[in-house]
């Protein structure tokens, strides 16, 4: 497979406000999740991860008027994706040939659900709230950073921000574009807070991803963007890229709308196939960035695919969501950053809040451990419907 | 070098009759500004314990889907791919309405589970047992396309050798409403808006029975009549074709004079002396009818032999899609 | 108990969406999960559960409960009849 070169980056969570303050928290083992502060719910005794702004402080930094013309969504989404803009050194007219893609679920539900109420017989403003869909959000995080020559939005759950970085590698592949922008965005709402809730697969406590006694997931919300481009293109532009998408793939469990199948096919496909497309074997991949949603059924599952794939001696694993929670429809690209964080500086991403090892599941990593140079990652995302894909990140050596 | 793909088999549920395509000899013609879909008796290809937590688009879609299986006689497709703006609209409404009105505690898990527009795609492949890619697009009028053109693109990576793409839509009165308000439907002299679910298979393989070529799709923000042009001549390009010998243009006008303006600079400029087809006269307006319109355009041609056709399709808030069909 | 007993199966044929069901062919003591059961599942459970709160305001704090108490219809209306609370 050509290489794909991965130029920028921009990510948002509960961890931190872009690439430096996400990576701080990442090697101080710092969670991000905590009580419900932004979002309006009776449900306080659900811990959840917020990015910790508020629509007015985040609209402040970005430079809008009013935060109220804003889904939370597309607020977290233009801070991260400026950030990935930023670095790749693009703006103003280079954007218009570039490609945006965006995964979002919820996209301007957050609204939506204030409103609704008032609804019936509503004048233009509050019928335009109602009906902002997931391709009006993308809109809204593109408008003002750039004029982009094309714009999709990916809905498949917890892996639409895994999928949109597929399809805009297609894309790369296929000569229909030369750079590409490509992530997802999800804010937190009642109305998925409340829909988890009725699945009752949320834990009232911290998660414990990968723990014996884990009891469900906390939701959480971000951003994250990559700027991913043919190597013509970076050679043109003069940058000297540092990370490659080397692999990828796309399956589905085809088990049920909610729960993974207990052998974790779709995760085995998915794992299987992306180590094929990037022409290594499991013993080449030093991290696994696991989906490790914390639920008792995805950690099962999960657990099961990656011995399946990689056998006893399964590389360092860790799910993230122990810092973030879940961030759903951006979960694919905000654990993508996390990989290029530990590709460049090295270190291994700890799955915090773990103490008691799953009856024959895998350990994950919780401890500062000695470990080869990391060249490639292999990154989960498992979406409902079983929506299953895996990337695989590498560095690129000088 | 990139194979040829065909439109092999396509099948609908619509305001025209279901899984038929009687709408090219008799038409129903409708007056209200809100019409839903004709089903068919869901329960012929359903088991019922499986079908009652389906809600309308998921059945439709998933109907039309093993109907295409069973004539191709394809198990298992290379890949699953669904455009769909809204989803399950229906169950979205009723969680919300119920969380708004009710509050926080005892809301309906099953509701829920359908709102994820994913829903719609992964229950053909829970349903049929298949692997594959599966992926939804949901970006408003275009999100068909979408699901169109990622399936071409992995033909030009030889990744797969055939694909079920679909494009489905379903509509509540109360949502219609909303969007009347917003003007993209119930203006006067428009056609109705309406519920469609289209799905198709797309193979490699060159058989008679297949019903056209498909020879490039094109998504793009519209931006200027100029880039449509450029779009345009890079599409036609690829295809080894020149845009002059475009005779027939298919277009999603509907009679709303802010949608069709757009459409009618276009063929002015460009198209003069082609024949201009419409089909939102037939299949309504709804964020994607323009799976119909395709599934419409594949067999006019089967059935006319035409060897060269255009398919247009502008979105209201800035979108273009272009796909170009030959005659086999 | 009578009453409650068609009442429970009317709630259940309804919140299950079991739409070719009646009251009639739902035995009181007919498995309602399992292999010999409906062909219900987790979802269902948790519907279930849903059920028994918003019409006689008992909650269930762990959805794994529900396994002993959603065995039959009966077994169900036995538990509601001590336990609800509307």
């Amino acid at each position: 497979m050509e290489p794909i070169y991965i130029t920028g980056a921009g990510v948002v969570s509960a961890i931190g406000i872009g690439k430096a303050e996400t990576l701080a928290s990442l090697q101080a083992e710092r969670s991000g999740i905590r009580e419900i502060r932004y979002l309006k719910s009776t449900h306080t005794d659900l811990p959840v991860g917020e990015v910790q702004l508020s629509n007015d402080e985040m609209a402040e930094r970005l430079g809008l008027g009013d935060s109220q013309r804003y889904t939370r969504t597309a607020l977290i989404g233009k801070l991260a994706l400026q950030e990935a803009l930023q670095e790749a050194q693009l703006a103003g007219e280079a954007l218009d040939e570039v490609h945006f893609i965006s995964g979002t679920t919820v996209g301007g539900m957050d609204r939506r659900e204030q409103i609704h109420a008032q609804e019936p017989g509503c004048g233009r403003e509050i019928a335009e709230i109602a009906t902002h869909n997931c391709a009006a959000c993308t809109e809204m995080i593109a408008e003002g950073l750039g004029d982009f020559a094309s714009m999709a939005t990916l809905s498949t759950a917890c892996s639409s921000a895994t999928n949109a970085i597929i399809t805009g590698a297609n894309m790369l592949r296929c000569g229909l574009a030369d750079i590409v922008v490509v992530g997802g965005a999800e804010c937190l709402s009642l109305f998925h807070l409340n829909g988890f809730n009725a699945l009752m697969i949320l834990d009232h406590q911290p998660c414990r991803p990968f723990d014996r006694d884990r009891a469900g997931l906390n939701l959480g919300e971000g951003a994250a963007y990559l700027v991913m481009e043919t190597a013509a293109s970076a050679q043109q532009r003069g940058l000297k890229p540092k990370f490659v998408l080397s692999g990828y793939a796309n399956t589905c469990d085809a088990f049920h709308q909610t729960a993974s199948s207990p052998e974790g096919e779709g995760a085995y496909l998915a794992m299987t196939a992306a180590l094929k497309t990037a022409g290594l074997k499991p013993e080449d991949i030093q991290y696994i960035n696991a989906h490790g949603t914390g639920t008792p059924n995805n950690d099962e599952s999960e657990s099961k695919a990656i011995l399946r794939v990689f056998g006893e001696h399964y590389p360092p694993v860790s799910s993230t969501k122990s810092f973030t929670g879940h961030t759903t429809s951006a979960s694919g690209s905000i654990e993508a950053v996390f990989c290029l964080l530990a590709l460049e500086h090295q270190f291994l991403p700890k799955n915090i809040n773990w103490k008691t090892p799953m009856e024959e599941g895998i350990q994950p990593v919780t401890e500062e451990v000695a470990h080869p140079r990391i060249q490639h990652i292999l990154s989960n995302a498992f979406g409902f419907g079983g929506n299953d894909s895996s990337l695989i990140f590498s560095k690129v050596n000088e | 070098m990139m194979g040829k793909v065909y439109i092999q088999a396509a099948e609908q549920i619509s305001i025209q009759n279901p899984l038929s395509e009687a709408w090219m000899e008799e038409p129903i013609v409708y007056h209200e500004p809100f019409v839903k879909a004709v089903n068919p008796a869901f329960r012929e290809y359903i088991a019922p314990n499986e079908a009652r937590r389906m809600g309308n688009i998921m059945k439709r879609a998933l109907v039309t889907s093993l109907k295409v299986l069973k004539e191709t006689g394809i198990e298992h497709p290379d890949a699953i791919i669904t455009g769909t703006s809204i989803g399950s609209l229906d169950y979205t409404e009723r969680f919300l309405d119920d969380l708004v009105e009710n509050g926080e505690e005892s809301l309906s898990p099953t509701y829920f589970m359908q709102t994820t527009h994913n829903t719609v795609s992964s229950t053909i492949s829970i349903y049929t047992g298949t692997h594959s890619y599966n992926t939804t697009y949901s970006e408003g009028g275009i999100s068909f396309e979408l699901a169109l053109k990622d399936a071409w693109m992995q033909f030009c990576l030889g990744q797969i050798s055939n694909a079920l793409v679909g494009g489905h839509e379903e509509m509540l009165a109360s949502y219609y409403e909303l969007l009347r308000t917003t003007g993209y439907v119930g203006v006067e002299g428009m056609v109705p808006c309406s519920e469609s679910s289209m799905s198709m298979m797309l193979n490699t393989q060159a058989s008679p029975e297949n019903l056209c070529e498909l020879a490039g799709v094109s998504v793009f923000r519209t931006k200027s009549v100029q880039n449509i042009r450029r779009q345009l001549e890079m599409l036609a390009e690829k295809a080894n074709v020149k845009v002059e010998a475009i005779q027939t243009v298919m277009t999603g006008v509907n009679g709303n004079p802010e949608n069709d303006r757009l459409y009618q600079a276009v063929l002015d400029e460009f198209f003069p002396q082609a024949e201009h087809l419409q089909y939102k006269q037939l299949f309504g307006e709804n964020f994607s009818v323009s799976a119909l319109g395709l599934y419409a355009a594949a067999h006019l041609m089967k059935k006319q032999g035409t060897p060269l056709m255009l398919f247009v399709n502008f979105t209201m808030n800035g979108d273009c899609a272009l796909v170009l069909l030959k005659g086999i | 108990m009578e009453d409650l007993l068609l009442e429970v199966k009317n709630e259940v044929i309804e919140a299950l969406n079991l739409e070719d069901m009646t009251p009639e062919d739902l035995g009181d003591d007919d498995p309602l999960f399992g292999a010999d059961g409906l062909g219900l599942d987790s979802i269902d459970a948790l519907e279930l559960i849903v059920l028994l709160e918003k019409k006689y305001g008992i909650k269930l704090q762990d959805p794994k409960d529900g396994k002993k108490v959603f065995k039959s219809v009966r077994v169900m209306a036995e538990f509601i009849q001590a336990n609800r609370t509307k």
